[in-house]
């Protein structure tokens, strides 16, 4: 007859785990109805499993786990529910231990080391780094974004390269193409030291059937406060009045884009676009400075609508 | 338990690997029906004929089977599966029918013996339902309190859990 044993399975210390000896097919199909999180906690909680489960890295690498704010509308600062439902933030709460903690500004677990003390007494989603209140991130594009260390690291490179060969022209750092509906952007992307402050140097080049109000979507160009829209809509305006394009600068971050060029098909609608902004995020200091808070995201504020298309995500 | 109800159409499973304690083969007769859940055994009956067949079952503990037809039993009315069915529509859900909860309240070991049982017996539902109980066991929680549910070695060094974390950009120092 058999015997029901204790309801609740509790492993003895001295006995193997059953995953050491199950059959790979079998783990397969266990972890088939797990949804990527906690395979991925499976996969990370030793070698064997981690080989088995993600052997090509395809899951730990997933954009859904590496992106900071991918998921995010670029254009304005997420709401915190948003950021809280991300697949990488509940990720890092789960990788959170003795050694390791989530940093709210930075989106990345730090050693406990680089907190203050009171900051690690708050929950992980008010707990902020060494950095302090500035501390946020910088979406550069789609597939790049800068943290406040990044910023630093980039910096003392920079120094180094430049006292060594004291070269006048930076080289390019990152460049990708992306799609935003129709519209195809190209960008470059250009480091540079400027009395001490990191200056990064975009080249955009977009084109496709994209206005008029396709522009919107555009996302991720110039400076975190307008959208391409605006940006092309005050050029437009400029022109009318002076003949003359000059130069945009954002009233919020101070960045500035020029050489602005853009041929319209008015039959088609079809637009090609290109300029060049300058984004300053400022000096590498112990705590995140103005320049670097000005051109960041702090994923848990909330947005502040400046004017259409103007966005403040810094302020409460 | 099957033995204790009328046996219509019996069929005798003799396990290579005795239970524990007393082996009584008339604990070891089941209804045709049950039996044939199993599709690795139906093959197996359709292949010898006759009736009052005895089958020997290599690799699954006496315990194990028992357990195992247990399940058989009351299922043994249920449409039979087919073996067609989209692979992800049934892993859509992870909900389990009460019985079936209750049948799988077992400690880890006979959990995951059910499931290499019904893996090689060829019961797609029991699988299925193993699999399931086993997800819902992992879900929630931390690599940390995984392995502390099911007794897993960490095996990664320090060094090499930071490396992991800093190759995918989770963490930073």
């Amino acid at each position: 007859m058999f015997e029901t044993p204790s309801p609740s399975p509790s492993p003895s210390q001295t006995t193997p785990s059953p995953f050491t000896t199950l059959p790979t097919d079998l783990l397969l199909e266990i972890a088939a109805y797990l949804k990527p999180l906690p395979k991925l906690c499976l996969a990370l909680t030793c070698k064997s499993l981690l080989h088995k489960l993600d052997g090509s890295k395809t899951l730990r690498q997933s954009r859904k786990f590496r992106a900071l704010i991918d998921d995010l509308n670029p254009c304005c600062c997420p709401a915190p529910d948003t950021v809280l439902g991300t697949h990488r933030w509940r990720l890092l709460r789960r990788l959170e231990d003795e050694r390791w903690k989530c940093c709210s500004g930075c989106l990345k677990l730090h050693p406990v080391e680089e907190f203050a003390r009171e900051e690690l007494e708050k929950g992980a989603d008010e707990r902020k780094c060494v950095f302090g209140k500035g501390v946020g991130v910088v979406a550069l594009c789609p597939c790049k974004t800068m943290t406040v260390r990044e910023k630093g690291r980039m910096i003392r490179e920079l120094a180094a390269t430049s006292a060594e060969a004291e070269k006048a022209e930076g080289h390019c750092w990152h460049e990708c193409s992306y799609t935003y509906d129709s519209a195809k952007v190209s960008v470059k992307i250009t480091p540079r030291l400027e009395l001490g402050e990191l200056v990064l140097d975009f080249r955009y080049y977009i084109e496709g059937k994209i206005l008029p109000g396709n522009l919107r979507l555009v996302r991720r160009t110039a400076c975190p406060h307008s959208s391409l829209y605006v940006l092309l809509r005050k050029d437009r305006q400029a022109r009318n009045e002076s003949c003359d394009s000059g130069a945009q600068r954002c009233g919020v971050c101070q960045t500035v884009t020029t050489d602005i060029f853009w041929i319209i098909d008015e039959g088609t609608g079809y637009t090609q676009v290109s300029f060049r902004t300058e984004r300053s995020l400022g000096r590498d200091t112990v705590l995140a400075d103005k320049k670097w808070d000005l051109q960041s995201y702090f994923p848990f504020k909330k947005v502040v609508r400046l004017s259409e298309g103007v966005y403040c995500p810094w302020k409460q | 338990m099957a033995t204790s109800k009328q046996i219509k159409d019996p069929v005798k499973l003799i396990p290579t690997i005795p239970p524990s304690g007393e082996f009584d083969i008339a604990n070891f007769t089941f209804e045709r029906k049950a039996v044939e859940r199993s599709i690795l055994l139906k093959n197996m009956l359709e292949d010898l004929g006759g009736t009052n067949t005895e089958i020997p079952i290599p690799n699954v503990k006496g315990d194990v089977l028992l357990k195992v037809m247990d399940w058989c039993d009351h299922h043994m009315n249920d449409p039979p599966t087919t073996g067609d069915e989209d692979n992800d529509s049934r892993r859509k859900t992870t909900d389990i029918e009460e019985w079936d909860q209750n049948f799988l309240q077992v400690d880890q070991e006979m959990l995951f013996e059910i499931i290499l049982a019904a893996n090689y017996l060829d019961i797609k539902a029991l699988l299925d339902i193993g699999c399931k109980t086993v997800a819902n066991m992992i879900k929630g929680k931390s690599p940390e309190e995984i392995r502390k549910t099911f007794n897993i070695q960490n095996d990664f060094t320090p060094e090499e859990e930071a490396q992991i974390r800093a190759e995918n950009e989770w963490a930073e120092e």
